[in-house]
C-alpha cells in the first residue's frame, strides 16, 4: 500500500480567509499546512482552520498550532472540528491557550 | 488470538499506511479506541523512523482481544522510556507523553531486530471475540 501526500492533505483559503483543511494532518503534511501558514499570517490577527473535512491529526499539529500562537500573539481559532479531533486535542494540554474551537474565548 | 503483522518502509506516509492498515484489522473497535490507536501508531511509528537511526522499515504488530496492542519494531537503539515532561517543543517526548498519558499501558522492550515499542488499549464495549 502507499499513500501520495497529495492525497493525503490539501490546504486552500476560502473568501473569508479561513484556511480549508481536507484529509489528515501529520508529520508527512504538515509542512504544507506550516507553509500556508507562513504565507498568511499577520502578527495580531488570528488564523482561523476550518477543519469540517480533516480527518486526522497528530502531535505535528499541535505543534504547529502553537508555534502559529506565538507568532500571532492570538489563538488559532478552529472551526467545525469533529468529535474525533477534539478528543485528540484534548489529550494535548500543554498549551490549552494555543486555540479555541469556533471562536469561543479562550479559558 | 490472532496477530497481524505488517512491514512499513521509513518514509514520511508510513504513519498514514499504518492507519489505514489498523482500520482495515479492527473495524469493530469501538470508534474513540480505534482513533486512540491510530493515533498512538502515528506517533510511535514517526518516531521510529524519526530518531531511529538506521531504521529502513519499521514492523507493526496487532493483537486484538479484550485489549488491543500495538507494537511498533525498529533497528534502532533502546531509549529510557521516560517521556518528557517539561518541553513543548517537537520532539519524540511529545508523542511519547502522549501514549503515556492514553494508553493503558505501553513499554520499549528489546526486540530481535532491535527494540519495540508497545501500548495497550482496552476495548470497552468492543467484542470480546477474537478475530
Amino acid at each position: 500500500m502507499s499513500i501520495s501526500r497529495q492525497d493525503m492533505f490539501t490546504v486552500r483559503s476560502d473568501s473569508t480567509g479561513a484556511l480549508v483543511l481536507t484529509g489528515e494532518l501529520d508529520v508527512a503534511t504538515i509542512q504544507q499546512l506550516q507553509d500556508k501558514i507562513d504565507e498568511i499570517m499577520v502578527p495580531g490577527q488570528p488564523i482561523v482552520l476550518d477543519l469540517a473535512q480533516l480527518a486526522f491529526l497528530d502531535t505535528s499539529a499541535m505543534h504547529v498550532l502553537v508555534g502559529t500562537f506565538e507568532a500571532t500573539g492570538r489563538p488559532v481559532v478552529l472551526l467545525n472540528a469533529s468529535r474525533s479531533l477534539r478528543r485528540i486535542l484534548g489529550y494535548m494540554t500543554q498549551q490549552p491557550k494555543a486555540w479555541v474551537f469556533d471562536g469561543e474565548s479562550p479559558s | 488470538m490472532k496477530t497481524f503483522e505488517f512491514r512499513l518502509p521509513a518514509e514520511p506516509t508510513a504513519a498514514a499506511v499504518a492507519r489505514a492498515v489498523l482500520e482495515a484489522v479492527a473495524p469493530d473497535l469501538p470508534e474513540p479506541i480505534l482513533l486512540d490507536a491510530k493515533l498512538l501508531t502515528t506517533e510511535v511509528v514517526t518516531n521510529a523512523i524519526r530518531h531511529a537511526r538506521g531504521t529502513q522499515a519499521v514492523i507493526v504488530r496487532v493483537r486484538r482481544n479484550k485489549l488491543v496492542r500495538v507494537e511498533v519494531v525498529d533497528q534502532g537503539p533502546m531509549f529510557d522510556p521516560q517521556p518528557q515532561t517539561t518541553s513543548t517543543r517537537a520532539g519524540s517526548g511529545q508523542g511519547l507523553r502522549l501514549v503515556d498519558g492514553v494508553a493503558s499501558a505501553w513499554g520499549v522492550e528489546p526486540d530481535e531486530a532491535g527494540k519495540k515499542v508497545w501500548f495497550e488499549l482496552v476495548a470497552i464495549g468492543g467484542s470480546d471475540v477474537d478475530l
